[in-house]
């Protein structure tokens, strides 16, 4: 963990400086988790943002210290959720103007030989992945994320979404059966 | 077959992984937090409602038992000063009537129970 129990319990006392802390430490990690998540540059700041709101006004009920981290990927699932629920429609179309624009950026920059070719298999498979998602449910797509792009193990899963590893399981194994399908569906198409 | 499907899914992943490192936050991350917190903070008179309604609720249960208590306690000195201040012939009016309840309840086939 990177915050320590104390500072924890600092906040929930209401101490400004230890919450302050915990947004030092974690701002980062929850940036690059949101990132993930929602695929979306510019709006990465203003999610993480929510879920450090969030954070502040329900760190009370949180029992336990130790516990602090699965708590904050929660709130940091649940905010993504409301994103992409409110942005589903919407994210695919701005995020591939995005990516040109990043791409005219990089091709104006100096070193553009190397890095804009580093840029481009990036946003290639940026593009992939996000496709991949397009096709799930947003459900799928956090599991998924929070799973193979993040890292997490079965037992922070299991503290997340509060159900029993066998139960997690399952419904990873189903999700990663959609985006498979939707693997496929892609290469048909000629996508990827 | 799956297997190879599904190892390739694990390059996509991976791929993922290293095409999106956690960008930077903003200087102004945590101040922008707290303009946050502070939008969403409910009014003063909220808090004040929130820290005062259990007590002042508890109050009010208080003072109904009170009043509740001096009510009876009033009614029974009326009551016990009433039966002192009667005269003999009084008392007995009142029990002979009781009687006479009893003896028209019997006439008419129903004991009073």
């Amino acid at each position: 963990m990177l915050v320590d129990p104390e500072t924890i319990q600092k906040a929930q006392e209401g101490d400004d400086d230890a919450y302050n802390d915990i947004v030092r430490l974690y701002r980062r990690r929850i940036l690059g988790t949101v990132y993930r998540l929602i695929g979306r540059t510019e709006d990465v700041e203003d999610v993480a943002q929510d879920v450090f709101v969030r954070l502040y006004y329900s760190l009370k009920q949180l029992r336990e210290p130790a516990v602090f981290e699965p708590w904050l990927y929660k709130l940091t699932t649940n905010a993504a959720y409301d994103y992409l629920r409110k942005r589903r429609r919407a994210a695919s179309h701005v995020r591939m103007a995005d990516m040109s624009e990043e791409q005219m950026v990089v091709a104006d920059a100096a070193e553009s030989g190397r890095r804009a070719s580093d840029e481009r298999k990036q946003t290639e498979v940026r593009e992939l992945l996000d496709a991949l998602f397009v096709e799930v449910k947003d459900e799928d797509r956090v599991l998924l994320t929070l799973k193979e792009i993040e890292g997490l193990t079965l037992k922070e899963l299991a503290e997340i979404y509060d159900v029993n590893e066998n139960a997690l399981k399952v419904r990873l194994f189903r999700a990663r059966q959609r985006v498979l399908k939707a693997h496929e569906k892609l290469k048909k198409r000629g996508a990827v | 077959m799956q297997d190879e499907k599904n190892s390739e899914l694990d390059e996509v992943f991976a791929a993922y992984r290293e095409a999106t490192p956690a960008p930077e936050p903003s200087p102004d991350f945590l101040a922008q937090v707290w303009r946050r917190i502070e939008e969403r903070r409910p009014a003063q008179w909220l808090d004040l409602i929130r820290v005062w309604s259990p007590r002042l609720a508890a109050a009010s249960a208080l003072t109904a038992g009170l009043l509740t208590y001096s009510t009876w306690i009033t009614e029974r000195a009326a009551r016990v000063e009433a039966v002192a201040n009667q005269t003999y012939v009084e008392a007995l009016t009142a029990d002979s009537l009781d009687e006479h309840d009893e003896a028209l309840w019997t006439i008419a086939g129903n004991r009073r129970r």
